[in-house]
């Protein structure tokens, strides 16, 4: 959600890039408020860390009162107190900040496969693609340790819904590890619906249902895998369907092979850090 | 099946940005054949060099760099091998790297065939003391890079990603049309001897601006396009692979101009520039290879890793060359036998190991693909071999490096013998490849 009015208070769900967007200087009012968050003042890192988190985590991070946060903020913007609504209940399985971080305890003698993603962060590179293809592509009984400069609560509710589990610890206020691993009491049926159609309905999150567009992600695949999985696909796609494969580049070899097959396809390359290849049957 | 339900929303937001591919994002038609043949004659090149390696086992060791039969076997690896490599594999990547087909196919084609024939005839002139064949050879060289050059550049100015892949290519290209000059420059005084005692300064400045300026320019560009590939890494930190470049294209011009003008504290310049650009494109890799998915490397990148050890060898031995001055002509030998032997000539192989068995396997399999069940490109050819290969050619390189810093002529020759094995071996995987039925 976005605050897009200028009147409107600040609500726990708001996003701090849509807080601030609408006045930046409210960005003193994180740091008097939790001086940890002095990392705002960075414009690279706010350019990342502020489109993920939502003013509710980074209270929860900083270990504030939600409430307190939120009628500071809107008392910045000269929105009285009353108008500021209270942050909704909490709910028993999330953390506060007297509680401890842990949620889980990680498997022992798992291999753990290390993402470090702290420079990233702090020149304001987004880390959330590398952090996904890591963890679509592990093993099924490894661990990913993530190394962050905050405790990445928004990827929490992402990798749960997947099915991974964690465990946190702070080394500093701006040097995090967090372990996912998967939960294999949760994981048995979603193993066998497969990795990969799981990994880009996730990524897209906002997901509908459209019965005539088979999707096919064939990011984290090395070649020559998209194209053998992509002429697979279209042999058995139906008459009228069009197939989306979601690549990170415009798959120059599979193009010539497309339009010898009688396929048509359209290329959409907007997005930074993947491609849209649109393919149907010629009519 | 890796079909996904669509999320409605998203199409939506696609549906309205969508852009209809344009005509010119479809690579050009025979490519493949284009760099197929420039693979295949690189191939020959490889193995007649590995065999002149035997032949010249003996100057090796003695240090003397400048006799006409290493000058040959040294063109059969950078012109033969390196070159031929590097054009073949332009034609196929440039319309995947830069989104830019080869500007024309037949221009390619010409320059094979002024190319190809003329390295054997320039090699076998400068072995032999022949003055028409080394010039024959040097002027269908030329033409030969000119023409590939005129290509590439065309190719460069219609793409439509204009980033440091491209950069990489348009300097590289610069340095080898230098590497040309400083080719004739050199060649003609073989007959005139006008250069006199800066013939020896020349020489340096041809070998490090076509061994750095040309190949490793050429590596740094397209690793920065192939490794995550590759490896599957995406998200890492990208900026060394502009400060490579950086440094490199700046180190290079400096130490020439430090040589020629024997300024020494520019020369250290030049040196301390380009060892940093190498510094970088190393920590470069190491970022692919941080954030890399794909945790088993396969032999080809092995190869590639193995030639990157090489290469900061040579690194490390470069200023040390540069210090002991002139006159220490086994160190400056090994300096140049293992940065582009171990350095460039391996890292070469390895990224043939990626790219042409893929390539030989699509123009196979590409009617059958999708219909029925096709072997994979990984059993086009023996791993097992490829990793012996791998392990005889390392053992080579280093035992020519410690052979000639130590002047044996017996471990050069040991060396040479098993670098023949290594590329001989390579020889019969491509010709698997090629012409085999996979397992």
């Amino acid at each position: 959600m976005s605050a897009r009015s200028s009147d409107r208070p600040i609500v726990a769900s708001d996003r701090v890039s849509d807080v601030l967007a609408r006045d930046e200087s409210l960005k003193e009012v994180f740091i008097q408020a939790a001086p940890q968050l002095a990392k705002l003042r960075n414009p690279a890192m706010r350019r990342v860390m502020a489109r993920l988190v939502t003013i509710e985590q980074v209270a929860r991070m900083a270990g504030l009162s939600c409430d307190d946060l939120l009628q500071d903020l809107n008392a910045a913007l000269g929105i009285g107190r009353d108008a500021s609504p209270p942050a909704p209940a909490r709910r028993s399985d999330e953390h506060t900040a007297s509680q401890p971080r842990d949620t889980a305890a990680r498997p022992p003698g798992a291999t753990e496969v290390i993402l470090d993603v702290r420079d990233d962060l702090r020149a304001g590179r987004e880390p959330f693609s590398a952090i996904m293809a890591t963890i679509a592509n592990l093993a099924t009984d490894d661990v990913v340790h993530l190394r962050t400069i905050f405790e990445p609560l928004p990827l929490y509710a992402v990798l749960e819904k997947r099915g991974f589990v964690h465990e946190s610890q702070a080394h500093a206020d701006d040097d995090w590890s967090v372990w996912f691993w998967r939960d294999a009491a949760r994981n048995g049926a979603r193993a066998a619906a497969g990795a990969i159609t799981d990994r880009f309905a996730a990524d897209v999150a906002e997901a509908g249902q459209d019965p005539n567009v088979v999707w096919l992600d064939v990011r984290e695949l090395e070649p020559p895998d998209p194209l053998i999985r992509t002429l697979t696909a279209l042999e058995t796609l139906p008459e009228d369907d069009t197939l989306v494969q979601v690549n990170r580049r415009v798959p120059q070899f599979l193009l010539p092979m497309l339009a010898e097959r009688g396929y048509a396809y359209d290329i959409e390359e907007s997005h930074t850090d993947y491609v849209l290849v649109r393919i149907s049957r010629v009519r | 099946m890796t079909a996904v339900t669509p999320p409605r929303a998203a199409r939506m937001t696609l549906d309205a940005r969508i852009a209809r591919a344009p005509g010119a994002m479809t690579p050009a038609p025979n490519v493949t054949r284009l760099a197929g043949e420039h693979f295949a004659a690189a191939t020959v090149y490889l193995l007649a060099g590995a065999l002149g390696l035997v032949w010249i086992a003996p100057e090796l060791a003695a240090g003397a760099y400048p006799s006409p039969h290493v000058a040959a076997v040294t063109h059969l690896f950078t012109l033969g091998w390196i070159t031929m490599t590097i054009f073949g594999a332009l034609y196929q990547l440039l319309p995947v790297a830069l989104g830019a087909p080869v500007r024309s196919v037949r221009a390619g084609h010409a320059s094979f065939w002024s190319f190809a024939p003329g390295v054997a005839c320039f090699a076998t002139g400068v072995a032999g003391g022949s003055n028409v064949l080394r010039h024959a050879g040097i002027a269908l060289v030329g033409i030969g890079v000119l023409l590939a050059v005129g290509n590439v550049a065309a190719t460069l100015r219609t793409a439509r990603t204009r980033d440091v892949t491209w950069a990489a290519i348009a300097l590289a290209i610069t340095f080898l049309t230098s590497t040309l000059g400083l080719g004739i420059i050199l060649l003609h005084n073989l007959q005139t001897g006008f250069i006199a005692a800066a013939r020896a300064r020349v020489l340096a400045t041809h070998l490090h601006v076509a061994i750095i300026g040309w190949a490793l320019m050429m590596i740094v560009g397209v690793s920065h396009r192939l490794l995550p590939m590759f490896l599957l890494a995406h998200g890492a930190d990208t900026r060394w692979t502009r400060r490579s470049l950086a440094m490199l294209a700046s180190g290079v011009p400096v130490l020439a101009v430090g040589i020629m003008t024997q300024r020494t504290l520019l020369s250290w310049t030049g040196i301390v520039l380009i060892e940093l650009g190498i510094a970088c494109f190393l920590r470069q890799v190491v970022a692919f290879h941080r954030v890399r998915v794909k945790r088993r490397l396969d032999v080809g990148v092995l190869f590639a890793a193995t030639a990157l050890g090489f290469l900061a060898i040579g690194a490390a031995i470069g200023p040390i060359a540069l210090g002991a001055g002139a006159g220490h002509s086994r160190l400056d030998t090994a300096y140049v036998t293992v940065g582009l032997l171990g350095g460039v000539v391996m890292f070469i192989v390895g990224f043939f190991y990626k790219i042409v068995p893929l390539l030989a396997w699509t123009a196979r399999y590409r009617g059958r693909m999708g219909k029925e069940r096709v072997p994979t490109v990984a059993e086009t050819f023996s791993a097992r071999v490829a990793h012996v290969q791998l392990v005889a050619m390392a053992l080579a390189i280093a035992l020519l490096g410690a052979g000639i810093g130590a002047g044996s002529a017996t471990a050069v020759r040991t060396g040479a013998g098993l670098f023949v094995v290594g590329v001989a071996l390579f020889a019969s995987q491509l010709g698997r490849v090629t012409f085999g039925t996979p397992r």
